[in-house]
């Protein structure tokens, strides 16, 4: 369960303030969040993530107050937590498809890098098709297939909530489709809660919940101010 | 494997040919002023033990450096003859007592110089012994050191012919063709990298000494079928001659060994009294050439500590471009929660895995330096 209450975020320059005056997330849902460009959607996001810690109000992940927790805590529950799917993809080209997809496991000291770990991992890859390509460096991949092995990093760790910030928007549209509702799927798979940043209307059907950012305010959004399509 | 290392191994081997211009760069670095110091260190040792053991030399006025390294290590430098008699002069002395060896080392075989002298002597007195064959019994024959049998292929019994003086001029000396009657224990010095001829050998070489067949007006038995080098041979060596009296002979020095301390004084101060001649203590003029040398040496550590510090602030740039560049490496991690000290840590990993390279390169450049030290100093 994610509640965030009376949030008030303000960037070091004082350009931009976000604010979520009330908003809750149930367990498993599957969350779209929408809004035009600089509304402040990468910013509610990094908020859920502990990256950003808001000026006033509270975000509270499964009974955890991440606003109140210290740079370490929020690292570490990152880690445990969440797991994010970014819109540049953001994998490290020097290593391979699996040494990616472990990579949240060898960054975090709480982990053993096991065979159990190793296991699940290929299990991922071979999930989302990418099991010959498993021991390539990921920049010679198609950005389509860089997405898939994404997916794979932010699931690894059997994290309760996937952060998702616009995952298509780079792709071409026969890719978008297929990565999507790869990720759909794998998070019903896994029963994770989902939070995914997008611009596109016509996915919002898959969702369960829509939350509208626009003008700096965050809230949710009922089916009839997204066209009804549920 | 740390995730830190395992990421830095990952990251050095995805960029390997950058790394390796690192590890090069740093290696050379530290390559030159360790194998500069090491080279002048084995030169001052080895030249310095030669010396030490080589208690005065005697030659024509000059350069006293050139005069050293002739005698010590048979370089054919700008220093004039003497003349032979003074072995002589030196061993009749009543003056002072002291053995006196012959040095003519003025031509070369192979690119080895040849070098004239009282061979047993000379190989008594660097405590040099064969290591197969015989000592020179006749003109023309000559026992080589270990690495020039080594280096031309060659044992006793082989022939060996003296490098052409003047290789367009057909009307001066024709070589020698020279018989190898033996070959020398290694001994670690210069030694090892000569020709061992009797001194009379050396001046036919030179074109001051030749054979006549009385019979004839040719003297088809004292050269090749080629008529293009000299041959001696136990039939003919007794034609051999020398028109000037031995006395007249060039030497390029003359090794002097005393009998006692005040010997070699009164040596020093009647043979430095001579107009034409000198005498020198090897060991002071090499102490003094490696007290010039060493202060060369300063010069170039100065140099080699600009060219560290302009080579590290390059390679300072290239880390904080390496940094600047993999910025967005840096912030994935962070937003996947890893820990800023094991991004230093991965970092750090890098720069030691180029330092270590750096450093194995430059140990093996050390050692390859040193192998090859010997060869390229001649001592």
């Amino acid at each position: 369960m994610i509640r965030l209450n009376d949030i008030t975020f303000r960037y070091a320059s004082g350009a931009f303030e976000l604010r979520v005056p009330e908003l809750s997330i149930a367990k498993h849902e599957r969350v779209a969040v929408v809004g035009p460009s600089g509304s402040g959607k990468t910013t509610l996001l990094n908020l859920l993530a502990g990256i950003f810690v808001p000026s006033a109000g509270r975000v509270v992940v499964n009974d955890a107050d991440v606003s109140a927790m210290s740079d370490a805590e929020r690292r570490r529950y990152r880690l445990a937590s969440i797991g994010m799917v970014f819109q540049s993809i953001e994998l490290i080209d020097y290593l391979s498809v699996r040494d990616n997809v472990l990579l949240p496991g060898r960054i975090n000291r709480a982990v053993r890098l096991d065979a159990e770990l190793r296991q699940r991992a290929d299990q991922l890859i071979e999930r989302v098709g990418l099991s010959p390509l498993a021991d390539r460096r990921v920049s010679g991949l198609s950005q389509g297939e860089r997405q898939r092995v994404g997916i794979c990093r932010a699931l690894i760790a059997s994290p309760s909530l996937i952060l998702a910030d616009e995952p298509t928007s780079a792709l071409d549209e026969a890719s978008a489709g297929g990565v999507l509702s790869l990720l759909m799927e794998m998070v019903q798979e896994h029963d994770a809660t989902l939070v995914m940043l997008t611009h596109d209307r016509s996915v919002l059907k898959q969702f369960d919940r829509v939350v509208r950012v626009e003008g700096g305010v965050a809230q949710a959004a009922g089916p009839t101010e997204i066209g009804g399509e549920r | 494997m740390s995730s830190a290392w395992y990421l830095a191994w990952a990251y050095t081997k995805a960029h390997r040919g950058r790394a390796l211009l690192l590890m090069v760069s740093l290696g050379l670095l530290l390559l030159l002023p360790i194998a500069l110091t090491m080279l002048i260190q084995t030169y001052d040792a080895r030249l310095g033990a030669r010396a030490d053991v080589t208690p005065v030399v005697i030659g024509a006025r000059g350069n006293r450096y050139d005069l050293v390294l002739q005698a010590l290590l048979f370089r054919d430098g700008r220093i004039e003859d003497v003349r032979h008699a003074w072995v002589r002069r030196v061993a009749d002395d009543k003056v002072f007592d002291a053995k006196a060896i012959p040095l003519h080392a003025r031509h070369t075989a192979g690119g080895v110089p040849v070098v004239g002298t009282d061979v047993d002597a000379y190989l008594d007195f660097r405590g040099l012994s064969l290591a197969s064959g015989e000592m020179p019994s006749i003109l023309g024959e000559a026992v080589i050191g270990s690495a020039t049998a080594n280096q031309l292929g060659l044992k006793a019994g082989d022939t060996l012919t003296t490098d052409r003086v003047n290789l367009y001029d057909i009307s001066k000396t024709m070589p020698l063709r020279m018989r190898i009657s033996g070959v020398l224990e290694p001994s670690g010095q210069v030694d090892d990298q000569a020709i061992f001829v009797d001194v009379r050998t050396t001046w036919v070489i030179a074109g001051l000494g030749h054979g006549h067949d009385p019979s004839a007006h040719a003297d088809p038995g004292l050269h090749s079928a080629a008529v293009n080098e000299v041959v001696i041979t136990k039939d003919n060596a007794h034609l051999f001659h020398f028109h000037e009296d031995d006395d007249e002979m060039p030497l390029s020095a003359v090794i002097v060994v005393p009998e006692t301390d005040k010997d070699r004084t009164l040596l020093l101060s009647r043979i430095n009294a001579e107009p034409t001649v000198q005498a020198l203590v090897p060991a002071r003029v090499m102490d003094e050439l490696m007290g010039l040398v060493l202060r060369i040496k300063r010069l170039f550590d100065v140099n080699s500590v600009l060219v560290g510090v302009s080579v590290l602030l390059l390679i300072g740039l290239v880390v904080a471009l390496s940094l600047k560049l993999r910025e967005a490496e840096r912030r994935t991690l962070h937003k996947l929660g890893c820990a800023r000290l094991l991004v230093v840590q991965m970092m750090a990993a890098e720069l030691a895995i180029v330092l270590v390279g750096a450093v194995v390169l430059a140990g093996l450049g050390t050692v390859g330096v040193m192998l090859i030290a010997p060869r390229v100093l001649g001592v």
